[in-house]
């Protein structure tokens, strides 16, 4: 069982590291995962909620329980937040402004600037002082979360960002009060020393940030709550003839449902009455209507846009298709890319070390300087500089980005391993029918052989009537087209990877490949030529013997989608290989592959060996994709480093697949890869930055520089490049939202 | 959020309870003034009289001969008799001598020590009781030649100049009492 819980009160990667540990330490938890970007919890076992819930408590965190109207809840607390976190800063800049004004004044005269002679530190110093402590006192007041948080997760051995806030600040405040009590005592010379700005500023400047990360971070999720935004609150149901609005929880399966023109269809369902075109592109990304009439499917969100239909409705709440989509977005959203364990570790361990260099680093320059003040003005740069949420962010930021910038495009990418092994993909296997080809082949040709063309159509039809196999479907179409009429076959049996057999009017009848040929012990040869010509022209010819005896050959060819040549290419000017997978003779499968370009291709392959052919690529060395839309493809999708499945596809095969694409439209393979290698070029970026801002902005503040004659960092200068090291990767990861196909 | 407000007011209360009053240079000057005035500070040859309250008159002057001695030939180009009346914001605090001391205009000063009982103590620059300090450039302009003057050292004082320690030169009389 997977629970997702969303989780509240954590300030950084290090909050959400812990809560992680206290999950996957809970008896019945089989694994637990955490993210800090989207605040969510993934935990998979047996643990209850309340277990849950009582860990993540205990770990010093709450449990923000979902209710119907999460999404609404959702939106209103973070906005909520973003004005609390804004009004927090409004308040500490008007008290830190004039706090930094009156401690820097005083040392820049030169530039004289207005300044309340009843304040001249020389003169009044305690005055003076006790004018810095007052207006410290409302800073303090407004980012008292910083310490509450803070020395809480202190005390429970697991310090995290708010940690060394608090300590930094609580420093710089505790000894400019010692300097105070001094001056109080004759010492004026320590007015010199007083710190209280450079804790108002650091409050300042890190609410700035948290304010600007918290904006950052609603956008990153933006397109998850457009995809939310688009269900309709109401539903217009018939019952007994009369049409009534009702609210769209209320409607249940089975309801007619009437949709006007320029309505929104409310739920999934199948259409029983009126013509119609619908804009489906919220769902598929595709911008062209698509004509709908009776029995046709449609899906919740979409609008219908010339005529009015009535429809039943099939999938309602949580199973209609977009309800699906948003699951599963979220979920990838609040996956982990493998990438990411690495800043993951590191997050974890990275509050504690940064406290003991701090330390250590003070203690140094004490023993070498003998300068205290010197020495806590390096131990509160080091605290301060150190920002473990850049590091927290780096990842999942860009794949809530990117993920969603996917599902704009009609692209879900199922989770965040997928997103990057996507772009190290070396081949990609496409399967034919259905995939690189439209999936609805028409009869082409009759060959005959002492038997009516009309006759042999009519039989072989009748008994492919049963099959679920496109070439059957598709000769049963063209005996109807034909007005032929067909007969209810027996005994059917349908030979997965060969064909079927049944009994049609006593007859034995029996359609299929080479392969089905050879077992039945067919000769073949009169007809050998015929079938390699057919087979050049990427035709599948079918063998129909009645009675034992091959009575001729029905070919069926399935048209190239127009998109699907385009595709190969994009993906060929991308270094990466394609091969196509069919049970076709190698002859018909050569003929569709030099159409659309295909590097390699594995022909007359069974369903159940698909999965081995990708086996075989992947004992190459290569990175495997596996394109496909059918039942049987699901093995290989499986199997595939990336399973994708194309959306006119079965729900097993999307089942299988990592990343869906919700058109049939090849050209979303390419794009897929390039938002992947996007998404992991952005990732690299953002860690490559917030492990270089940690790796060189901790020496700094320690007084590496200084030891050799370099500048020193003063503790204000490092909240603000703390507070912009998260602005930046955050700023970083919306760039892939200008990501374009 | 409440904890914090009553921190801050244990913090305040605690100044109180402490007894200090906030001007606590202004009123230390005062007491250290006094002092230095119960034993006697004036020498021959510069003097400075105060009733050691604020709103009292105080009166500068010191004797002007030996500068004559060393070149000065206007004597009208310099002030040896300063009269002030002190108040609290002529009153300063010198953080390098730690002395206090009173601006008397034009650039000169008369400082005394903060404490004299342990001036002399933490190092030479505090190692004088009462220092009569005198702008060396109206002197000099009127052709005092500044290292020959009798009885004044010209020396460079560390002021502090628009927020930086700079050190400019000055006229220094220093006397100790004890």
């Amino acid at each position: 069982m997977q629970q997702t819980i969303k989780i509240g009160g954590m300030s950084c990667a290090a909050c959400a590291a812990r809560v992680e540990r206290a999950l996957n330490k809970l008896d019945g938890v089989e694994k637990a995962s955490v993210n800090f970007a989207t605040e969510k919890g993934s935990v998979t076992g047996d643990a209850s909620f309340d277990e849950i819930k009582r860990a993540i408590e205990q770990a010093g965190y709450s449990v923000i329980e979902q209710t119907k109207n999460a999404v609404d809840e959702d939106r209103i607390r973070k906005e909520k937040e973003i004005r609390v976190l804004w009004i927090k800063f409004i308040v500490s800049a008007i008290f830190a402004i004039p706090l930094l004004y009156i401690a820097m004044v005083p040392m820049i005269k030169w530039v004289r600037l207005p300044f309340p002679a009843g304040l001249d530190p020389m003169q009044y110093s305690l005055i003076y002082a006790l004018a810095e402590l007052l207006l410290i006192i409302p800073v303090i007041a407004v980012g008292y979360k910083f310490y509450t948080v803070g020395f809480k997760a202190l005390l429970l051995k697991s310090p995290n960002m708010d940690s060394l806030i608090a300590i930094g600040t609580t420093a710089a405040v505790a000894y400019s009060i010692y300097n105070m009590w001094q001056i109080a005592n004759g010492a004026f010379a320590q007015v010199d020393h007083l710190y209280f700005e450079t804790a108002g500023v650091i409050i300042t400047l890190i609410l700035l940030g948290k304010s600007l990360e918290a904006v950052s971070k609603g956008r990153t999720s933006e397109a998850i709550k457009k995809l939310m935004g688009l269900a309709p609150k109401t539903a217009i149901v018939l019952t007994d003839g009369v049409e009534k609005e009702i609210k769209i929880e209320d409607v249940k399966v089975g309801d007619i449902i009437v949709v006007k023109p320029g309505g929104k269809i409310p739920v999934d369902g199948t259409v029983i009455s009126g013509k119609t075109s619908i804009d489906e592109s919220m769902l598929t990304g595709e911008s062209m209507p698509v004509g709908k009439k009776e029995g046709d499917s449609v899906f919740a969100a979409t609008i219908n846009t010339t005529g009015a239909i009535q429809f039943r409705a099939d999938k309602i709440g949580a199973d209609t298709a977009l309800a699906q989509i948003i699951k599963l977005v979220e979920d990838a959203q609040g996956s982990k890319a493998p990438i990411a364990q690495m800043a993951d570790i590191v997050s974890g361990y990275f509050v504690p070390i940064v406290c003991g260099i701090a330390v250590l680093a003070g203690i140094a320059w004490f023993i070498g300087t003998r300068d205290f003040e010197f020495s806590i003005t390096i131990f509160i740069a080091v605290l301060v500089i150190a920002c473990p949420c850049a590091l927290g962010l780096a990842t999942p930021t860009a794949i809530m980005v990117g993920t969603g910038k996917g599902a704009e495009n009609g692209i879900l990418i199922k989770g965040g391993e997928a997103l990057e092994t996507t772009h190290k993909i070396d081949v990609i296997v496409f399967d034919k029918t259905g995939t690189i080809t439209e999936g609805k082949p028409t009869v082409t040709d009759i060959i005959v052989n002492d038997i009516d063309k009309d006759e042999l159509l009519a039989l072989v039809s009748s008994a492919e009537k049963q099959s679920e196999h496109p070439l059957g479907q598709a000769i049963v179409s063209g005996a109807v087209d034909k007005g032929l009429s067909l007969i209810d076959a027996e005994n059917f049996q349908s030979l997965t990877g060969r064909g079927v057999q049944a009994q049609v009017d006593g007859k034995n009848v029996i359609v299929g490949n080479k392969k089905m040929m050879k077992e039945q012990n067919i000769e073949l040869v009169d007809f050998e030529s015929t079938v390699l010509t057919l087979a050049k022209e990427g035709k599948t010819p079918m063998y129909a013997v009645i009675d034992g005896t091959l009575a001729g050959i029905v070919a069926v060819a399935d048209v190239m989608k127009p998109s699907s040549p385009d595709a190969i290419k994009k993906l060929h000017d991308m270094g990466v290989e394609t091969a196509m997978i069919t049970g076709d003779n190698l002859d018909t499968a050569n003929a569709i592959a030099k159409q659309a370009g295909i590097d390699r291709v594995l022909a007359e392959v069974l369903p159940q060996d698909k999965a081995n052919e990708v086996k075989k690529l992947q004992a190459e060395g290569k990175k495997v994709a596996m394109v496909g839309d059918g039942i049987n493809d699901a093995p290989a999708l499986a199997q595939a480093d990336v399973g994708i499945a194309i959306g006119s596809g079965t729900d097993v095969a999307m089942e299988s697949a990592d990343i869906v694409l919700m058109k049939s439209d090849l050209t979303d393979v390419p794009t897929a890869i390039n938002l992947s290698r996007a998404t992991i070029r952005n990732i690299k970026q953002n860690l490559f930055w917030a492990f270089g801002y940690n790796v060189i902005g901790i020496p700094i503040a320690a007084g590496v520089l200084y030891l050799f004659g370099g500048p020193l960092l003063n503790p204000i200068f490092a909240a603000a490049a703390m507070s912009l090291s998260s602005v930046s990767v955050l700023t970083n990861a919306l760039r892939l939202k200008r990501f374009k196909k | 959020m409440k904890k914090i407000m009553v921190l801050a007011a244990a913090v305040l209360f605690a100044f109180s309870l402490a007894g200090c009053s906030l001007d606590v240079v202004g009123n230390d000057a005062l007491r250290a003034y006094n002092e230095i005035a119960q034993s006697g500070y004036n020498t021959d040859k510069a003097n400075f009289e105060w009733n050691g309250e604020l709103g009292g008159a105080a009166n500068f002057t010191f004797d002007i001969e030996p500068f004559t001695a060393a070149g000065l030939n206007d004597v009208n180009a310099v002030n040896a008799d300063i009269n002030l009346v002190v108040e609290r914001e002529n009153i300063g605090y010198h953080t390098a001598m730690d002395h206090y001391n009173i601006d008397l205009g034009d650039g000169n000063l008369f400082e005394w020590a903060k404490d004299v009982q342990t001036n002399g103590t933490t190092g030479e620059n505090q190692d004088k009781d009462v220092v009569f300090v005198l702008n060396p450039e109206p002197f000099i302009a009127a052709g005092v030649d500044p290292n020959n003057v009798d009885g004044w050292a010209y020396a460079q004082v560390s002021v502090d100049i628009n927020g930086t320690p700079t050190d400019i030169w000055k006229f220094l009389r220093p006397f100790d009492i004890r």
